[in-house]
């Protein structure tokens, strides 16, 4: 059998990934020192518990990364011949299964609660020898919980779109849109301070509609990735380029009469088939080895790249091209 | 390129957040006073009535002729003295007195009601006023054993002590008449003193005491709140009420 060879990351990237998975492990300690707050102030408030249902479920894709990071980097075996690059696909659709879900039976929730005109009670608290509203507490809790993930949210894509990180660039990108769903949370509940009883469960269900929205956003992306969709930029939902490029690369060689390339994201990485039609077999299994090195180390993304060549009655139909 | 992309992204940002500004100070800015009732009833107590169901249960609320006593109904009478209301009391079983308290035809059910998740689920709790700690107590001079492995501790025949006191490895015995008990005796520290019985260290279980209002009434609730966290020498005052039964 053979097995591949472990993907190694360029020094430069390594070291950009390695800054990566330190912000993840500041982003886990931030999301957790939220949701411990916000567990401390959760009152009766629809708003305030999907909030927090909300900053809990955001634990998932650091630790799913972090844990992910893990596995990734053994090397393949016998087993699992085409290596653990997946382990990061799998960890973000089972992050996005789990949002999709909770989303909706949160907006589910709130819109009972709206249906059966519930009046939410916020208590008093004691704090310091004097009694005030709950509200106000909860309402810097939520502050609290808005600031963290917008900054470190802007970090994180950035340092993701540099190692194609693609988990974590979605994972910044709803950070840093969560400072809606926190006012969204304070809006509901300055409307039950002023006595609105339907401001809750209303921003409850704009803020759940919110995470099921994210929740089938990265179902759809997740799923893409283990169907094999062609390669996409982190940044960008239009495909990645880089198979029309390998094709032209290998047309410029001297023996290749025609060349046509399909690659698929393996996780963070890229990995395909090329086809070619020689001009004639003098030398080709050479050739053919000479190509499949000269492709992989064309991009720092591609892992493995098989070339593969055709007779010269045949022609390579790519839709590319 | 990228960075006039990330202008745009922050001008609409921008724009959102002076809406979002905007809308909650439009909220904050009416009523100054926060938080307000969803159904107005501080504004109806304020010189009104206010409807008090409550249970019997001593020393919390004690039934006589001349009208209801006992430590929660003095506590009612001093706020509502305070908010210049007349009350109206309403006798009734726990179970009745929620359902009304749900249909918005009570202001306040009283009757030593402890914090628990069925009966937050039909109102509004306030915080615990008060913490009942049943613990084992001694008649004085006797000395408190190391722990309470083996020993008998006299119960009343109805009572919600007797697992946690169990799992403690004491002997729970129930006595019908737990005043004239000797020796050790299970109840809550208050009732221990008033039965001149020395509680020892140990918090068997703990009873939260609270109060029930109709939910989202937050600004009655608050008021309530802050008369409860003002009065002091609740352990005294259930001392006294005791003894004196």
């Amino acid at each position: 059998m053979k097995i591949r060879q472990a993907y190694q990351l360029p020094p430069d990237k390594q070291k950009d990934l390695d800054y990566l998975v330190r912000l993840e492990w500041w982003n886990l300690g931030f999301r957790i020192s939220i949701v411990s707050l916000l567990a401390l102030v959760l009152g009766s408030s629809q708003a305030m518990r999907v909030a927090w249902f909300e900053d809990m479920l955001s634990l998932i894709p650091p630790i799913a990364f972090l844990v992910a990071m893990r596995y990734r980097n053994r090397a393949p075996n016998e087993v699992f011949p085409y290596g653990y690059q997946r382990a990061t696909s799998i960890a973000f659709l089972c992050a996005a299964t789990a949002l999709a879900l909770l989303g909706s039976i949160l907006l589910l929730d709130s819109l009972l609660k709206l249906v059966k005109m519930e009046h939410p009670s916020i208590g008093a608290v004691e704090l310091f020898g004097t009694t005030f509203w709950m509200g106000w507490l909860m309402i810097g809790a939520l502050v609290y919980s808005v600031i963290p993930p917008v900054i470190i949210g802007h970090l994180q894509m950035k340092a993701a779109k540099k190692v194609h990180e693609k988990t974590v660039f979605v994972d910044g990108k709803m950070s840093k849109a969560d400072w809606m769903t926190g006012l969204a949370a304070i809006a509901g509940i300055l409307g039950v301070g002023a006595g609105l009883w339907w401001a809750d469960a209303l921003a409850g269900a704009l803020i759940a509609l919110d995470v099921t929205k994210d929740g089938v956003t990265n179902l759809k992306e997740a799923v893409g990735d283990l169907l094999d969709r062609r390669p996409r930029f982190t940044s960008k939902a239009e495909p990645e380029h880089l198979a029309e490029a390998l094709e032209a690369q290998l047309c410029n060689l001297e023996w290749v009469a025609s060349a046509a390339v399909r690659l698929r994201e393996e996780g963070h990485i890229f990995s395909g088939e090329a086809f070619v039609v020689p001009h004639s077999d003098e030398n080709l299994a050479h050739h053919l080895r000479e190509a499949a090195q000269f492709l992989n180390h064309y991009d720092w993304r591609i892992y493995d790249v098989v070339v593969t060549a055709w007779p010269s009655d045949t022609t390579i139909e790519s839709p590319m091209l | 390129m990228k960075t006039k992309k990330g202008k745009g992204f922050f001008g609409s940002q921008r724009a959102l957040f002076i809406v979002v500004v905007g809308v909650l100070s439009a909220l904050t800015l009416p009523g100054c006073r926060y938080p307000q009732d969803i159904e107005h009833t501080m504004e109806r107590l304020q010189g009104g009535t206010l409807e008090v169901g409550l249970t019997e249960n001593p020393p919390w609320v004690i039934r006589r002729e001349d009208g209801p006593t006992g430590l929660e109904p003095d506590i009612i009478r001093s706020l509502a003295e305070r908010l210049n209301a007349e009350i109206r009391w309403h006798w009734g079983s726990e179970d009745r007195l929620l359902a009304a308290l749900q249909h918005r035809q009570l202001d306040l059910v009283i009757g030593g009601l402890t914090n628990s998740s069925h009966l937050s689920q039909q109102a509004a709790l306030t915080r615990p006023y008060y913490h009942s700690r049943y613990t084992v107590g001694f008649p004085s001079g006797m000395p408190f054993p190391t722990s309470l492995e083996g020993l008998e501790v006299a119960i009343p025949p109805v009572n919600h002590i007797h697992a946690a006191l169990k799992e403690r490895n004491a002997k729970p015995i129930k006595v019908a008449n737990i005043a004239r008990a000797e020796g050790p005796v299970a109840g809550p520290t208050w009732w221990l003193s008033a039965h001149g019985l020395v509680a020892g260290p140990w918090e068997i279980i703990t009873d939260k005491q609270v109060m029930a209002l109709p939910k989202g009434e937050n600004a009655w609730m608050l008021a309530l709140q802050r008369h409860l966290n003002g009065y002091a020498n609740i352990e005294q005052r259930l001392q006294q009420l005791e003894a004196a039964q």
